[in-house]
């Protein structure tokens, strides 16, 4: 909200500046967000009295004054037909810079020394409209007694500071100039100056016994209060020149009298009115009702619209006129013409006007005041402000009031303990620091006993309803900053827990092999998925997206990651190792609300020579890590090369998968060096994990011994390795294929393996007989197993 | 010529040799010549002279040990000599350029921002604080209801939020976290969420739809709202710097009463004013405040008997601030070079 500081000066005596009062109102949680400055840009102007007026012996229209401006005395020749002796006025020094930047020097007029220039309203940037009517012509004419030689800046207030208010969501109230104000008084600890109203409303009249036909509710949760005014001899035009140039400032366009009093009085007090010509309503007076089906109205801004199910309409005997709380209908609109007003001020129900307002695309200054909540006080007073300044401005207010209303409830009371206050602040309050607190922000405060305060809140206050609510009135506006400061003792013994435990594992290890971690968008468009060979419909989407990119939740990591790589590589980033840690979301019948979102951990290799093993490699030491004894399969995924891939698993369990790129697929993005994947379940990976455990390391000689062997293609080295392991037993430490050849001699349809064997014993030396012995063992279990052959 | 004549020419013969030797294995040559037991030719002197007379046999012993020794004496001085020219000659050729790029392997980044929520998690795990991370995909009523958002408050438009289906969303914050925490355990509590989070936001340079955040949560007997400024101005201190002053201004969330923003000065002006304060010299790091009762109570804490204390704070914005990163999409960008500046 735009707060113009000399709007807010209305309802609080201020000497400070606007800087000071924004800091006062950010000390009790009034947001302000910035401080505007609206205006000209004026130097070297100063207060003067003009002392002596004398004609200019060399021209007629010409006066040649003696002036004075604090400690100079200086002689300035003028035309002004205005100028006396005595006056008041601004006088611009030699190099003062006036509103249309043009520079002020001394000169001689017609041979008169003329040591600077006197200045009228538009000069110095200030609207003329401003002065009276008799003061706007020629040169200004301060008052007698305004301090001289000070900047005009200090007598005039040529430049208006605005201060951008944020309001809380819960703060109704502070959502008008008056509520900001009371802030600032009761921070300040000075009195509230409550506008003018017309004073003629009495409790009597809510509800009038005798039936009035100028208001009619129908739904009264819809429309819990509607207060009627009427205003005769009506002229529309204008709004006087301080009223116009204060909406101006707090961002309203100035329309016509009525209509600017109805906004004025809205950003005044909050509430907002809506003034009907009253001539255009069939019947003369307005009915309250929810909207037909399928009803339509043109609102003010000239739009048809398609009234919701929400929407409260206000109507004459005949058709809609308004939608409530929103937007007043094009029908009944005030014109120059218009000689009688109907003037509504009413309370609408918060949530249909919020569920209207959005629907109908209209957030207006009068539903987001409607939409933060009720205050039936604020009808009455709203109204009768907004009578009391058009009686003023713009015609005669009808003594007929008229309220319908539900019966006003008894003001809230909450109970507040000093206890209450100890247990949560940390210090200790007097009743009176209670009582002045709340008493300055216009709660009513009566001590029951000792340490029991019964607190009446306003009506305004809609965010009071219970104690701890006041335990933040009491902080706020004795101010955090002077509560004390202390630090709770860490508890010994005090159990933790860590559920980061396995991300910080794997993202240390990760980054010890030598990967970066990047972090991609959960969300993505569909798009996306398909390009990966994945299918939309097996993954969990966005009822509500801003736009295509986030309507799918990732199921996978690889597609994002690959994107992550192609941006490296149009940046000419050659040599990426990539990994993230990130959940992924999958519909799961199993699963309480029906998803899940294991933790992955992916990996995208992409560089000149990445293959296979590179990843492979990794990804045996992520399981070696937590002593997993992995293995891998042959698997085939869509988007993957069908013979570079695998399903990585731990006994039976599948862990995850890893492949290169199929080359479809990589063809499909242009990508010229190798790419490979893996994506890991961590959390499984964790679950299984293997304790540490001590073994003895043997104090007798290790030997090592090859075997190259030749099979049949199809053989893998991990088949003949289970076979090794098995036949070696306890002797066999190590057994690893470090060659595979193909080709010449070896005949088509086989290969060459060539396996490297570590043997030790815990008890003994290994003597060359019993090594050669079991050498035997395995190459024969390889022959009987495997059809293998020793290679000559 | 006498068997000693013999030696002494011998001996003579090697050290003009050796003398002239000019390589290590040319001296290893020579050994084997006069010295090598099969073919050497001391030994084929020795071998010459039979039927020695045996009183002079120690005698020639005794010169042909003397001889053996002068040789090896003198190709063993040669060869140290010759090791020692070469040594020269070696060193003065292998001079590098120390300034040529050595070999090396570009060593794994951790993301700036979990270098960022690394931090803010050790400051508070030693504090004693637990890490717990909840689910992204949240109920309505961890997200809202029981956070003390009713359905249809207005206060729900500050998370405009990503549903799946009527009820159930992306967490636009990690604060559900806190009563799943409390729903888990008795107090006392002492807990930071961290997480991602998602909000419908518009993207420009400081809004992305899914971000970081990290939530605190103290529960127990007598916690108060001195002990939330103590503890968060000591994690103000810890993470911005020793010097670093903070100042706490009321604020609303539905699930905290009194709540609070949290402010430090501005470490990039020291507090003089700039553009990453707006002038104003102090820069907001968080929101903060007392768990609200009603909280408290839906979770089946006694709220007469227990208080705490929540704060939360964006992740980005933290690394924002602490490296004066302009925007938030370069986090997502995971372009190298951003990556490896941290």
């Amino acid at each position: 909200m735009r707060v113009p500081f000399c709007w807010l000066k209305d309802y609080v005596e201020i000497t400070e500046s606007a800087q000071e009062v924004a800091e006062l109102l950010q000390a009790v949680g009034v947001p302000v967000e910035n401080i505007e400055r609206e205006g000209a840009e004026v130097s070297g102007v100063v207060s003067a009295r003009v002392e002596s007026v004398e004609q200019h012996p060399d021209a007629e229209r010409l006066k040649v004054c003696q002036v004075e401006a604090g400690s100079q005395r200086l002689q300035i020749v003028t035309a002004a037909p205005n100028v006396r002796a005595g006056m008041v006025t601004a006088l611009a020094l030699h190099g003062a810079v006036l509103a249309d930047g043009v520079k002020i020097k001394r000169g001689k007029l017609r041979g008169a020394l003329s040591e600077g220039m006197f200045c009228g309203a538009s000069e110095i940037g200030y609207d003329p409209e401003l002065l009276p009517a008799e003061d706007r012509e020629g040169i200004l004419n301060l008052a007698a007694d305004t301090p001289l030689g000070r900047p005009i800046q200090e007598v005039l207030p040529l430049q208006e500071e605005i201060l951008i208010v944020e309001s809380f969501a819960n703060r109704a109230d502070q959502l008008s100039i008056l509520g900001i104000a009371r802030e600032l008084a009761a921070k300040l600890r000075r009195p509230l100056r409550l506008p003018a109203i017309c004073q003629d409303f009495r409790p009597e009249d809510i509800n009038p016994s005798q039936n009035s036909e100028l208001v009619t509710i129908e739904d009264y949760e819809a429309c819990p209060r509607f207060m009627a005014r009427l205003i005769s001899e009506v002229k529309v035009g204008p709004s006087p020149r301080w009223m116009a140039h204060r909406l101006e400032l707090a961002g309203m366009r100035s329309i016509n009298n009525v209509v600017d009093i109805t906004n004025y009085v809205m950003l005044e007090t909050g509430q907002p009115l809506h003034a009907y010509d009253r001539a255009h309503l069939a019947g003369g007076g307005l009915i309250v009702r929810r909207a037909q089906p399928g009803e339509k109205l043109t609102t003010l801004d000239g739009t048809e619209q398609t009234l919701p199910d929400s929407a409260i309409v206000i109507a004459d005997a005949q058709r809609g006129v308004g939608v409530a709380g929103v937007m007043g209908g094009l029908n009944s609109e005030v014109e120059e013409t218009t000689k009688e007003l109907f003037l509504e001020s009413a309370a609408f129900d918060n949530a249909l006007v919020r569920r209207t307002a959005l629907r109908l695309g209209l957030r207006t200054e009068s539903s987001k005041r409607f939409e933060k909540g009720i205050d039936l006080e604020r009808v009455i007073f709203g109204a009768q402000r907004a009578a009391y300044l058009l009686g003023q401005l713009a015609g005669r207010v009808e003594p007929t009031i008229v309220v319908k209303s539900v019966p006003t409830p008894a003001p809230q009371t909450v109970a507040l303990r000093t206890h209450t206050l100890q247990r949560l602040l940390g210090l200790e309050f007097t009743s009176a620091q209670i009582v002045e607190i709340l008493g300055a922000l216009d709660f009513q405060v009566r001590q029951l006993e000792e340490g029991l305060f019964q607190v009446q809140v306003p009506s305004f206050r809609l965010d009071i309803s219970q104690e701890v609510d006041l335990v933040e009135e009491i902080a706020r506006h004795y101010g955090y900053d002077n509560l004390p400061c202390t630090v709770p003792a860490v508890q010994v013994g005090a159990v933790t827990y860590h559920t980061d435990a396995p991300e910080e594992h794997f993202r240390s290890l990760a980054l010890s092999l030598g990967l970066t971690e990047i972090i991609t968008p959960s969300l993505s468009s569909g798009e996306l998925l398909r390009q990966f060979r994945l299918q939309e419909d097996k993954c969990l989407q966005i009822m509500n997206p801003l736009s295509e990119d986030q309507r799918v939740l990732r199921s996978h990591l690889f597609p994002f990651m690959t994107n992550a790589i192609l941006r490296n590589l149009r940046l000419r980033n050659e040599d990426l190792r990539f990994f993230e840690i990130s959940h992924i979301y999958r519909p799961s019948k199993q699963a309480a609300e029906g998803v899940r979102e294991p933790r992955r951990l992916g990996i995208a290799l992409s560089f000149a020579g990445a293959d296979f093993f590179n990843l492979k490699g990794i990804v045996e030491s992520l399981g070696r890590s937590l002593r997993l004894e992995l293995s891998f399969k042959r698997e085939t995924l869509p988007w993957a090369h069908s013979g570079c891939c695998a399903g990585v698993y731990c006994g039976e369990t599948r862990l995850g998968w890893l492949g290169a790129v199929h080359p479809q697929l990589a063809r499909e993005l242009d990508l010229e060096q190798p790419l490979l994947w893996a994506e890991l379940d961590i959390d499984r990976m964790w679950e299984l994990k293997g304790a540490a455990q001590y073994r003895k390391s043997s104090r007798f000689p290790a030997v090592e011994r090859d075997l190259a062997l030749v099979v049949d293609s199809q053989v893998s080295a991990g088949e003949l390795l289970n076979s090794f392991r098995k036949v070696g037993g306890a002797l066999m430490v190590e057994a690893k294929c470090f060659d595979v050849y193909t080709g010449a001699p070896i005949p088509a349809g086989q290969k060459s393996m060539a396996f490297r064997f570590v043997l030790q014993s815990m008890e003994k030396t290994l003597t060359e007989d019993e090594i050669n012995k079991l050498l035997k063992k395995l190459q024969k279990a390889a022959e009987r197993e495997f059809k293998a052959t020793l290679r000559e | 010529m006498s068997i000693f004549e013999q030696l002494t020419q011998l001996q003579k013969g090697a050290e003009e040799k050796i003398a002239a030797a000019v390589s290590k294995e040319e001296l290893e040559g020579l050994w084997t010549q006069f010295l090598g037991r099969k073919g050497g030719e001391l030994t084929a002197i020795l071998r010459s002279v039979k039927g020695l007379d045996p009183q002079e046999r120690p005698l020639v012993g005794k010169v042909a040990n003397e001889v053996k020794g002068a040789i090896e004496g003198l190709i063993a001085k040669r060869q140290e000599l010759l090791y020692q020219a070469n040594l020269e000659k070696r060193l003065s050729s292998e001079q590098l350029d120390v300034t040529l790029p050595g070999r090396w392997q570009e060593p794994g980044r951790a993301h700036i921002l979990s270098q960022t929520l690394g931090r803010i998690k050790e400051i508070f795990k030693g504090l004693g604080y637990s890490v717990m991370a909840g689910p992204e995909i949240e109920t309505d009523y961890y997200n809202f209801e029981a956070l003390n958002i009713p359905a249809n408050h207005p206060s729900r438009e500050m998370w405009d939020s990503f549903f799946l289906r009527p009820g159930l969303l992306m967490r636009s914050h990690t604060s559900p976290n806190q009563v799943r925490v409390m729903e888990r355990q008795d107090p006392p509590v002492r807990v930071v969420c961290p997480g991602k989070c998602y909000r419908r936001d518009a993207v420009d340079a400081t809004h992305f739809w899914e971000f970081h955040q990290v939530e605190g949560l103290l529960v127990d007997e007598r916690v108060t709202f001195a002990d939330l400024k103590g503890t968060l101005e000591l994690f103000a201190k810890a993470m911005f710097g020793e010097r670093r002053r903070t100042r706490f201004n009321p604020s609303y969330f539905p699930f905290t009463e009194p709540s609070a923003e949290v402010m430090v000065d501005c470490f990039v002006c020291e507090g003089k004013g700039c553009r990453v304060c707006k002038n104003s010299g102090w820069i907001e790091i968080m929101g903060a405040g007392m768990v609200h009762p009603r909280v408290l109570q839906g979770v089946g804490y006694d709220s007469e008997r227990y208080s705490g204390f929540a704060f939360g704070m964006g992740v980005e914005r933290i690394a924002m601030l602490t490296y004066a990163i302009d925007d938030i999409r370069l986090f997502y960008e995971d372009d190298l070079r951003f990556l490896r500046q941290f």
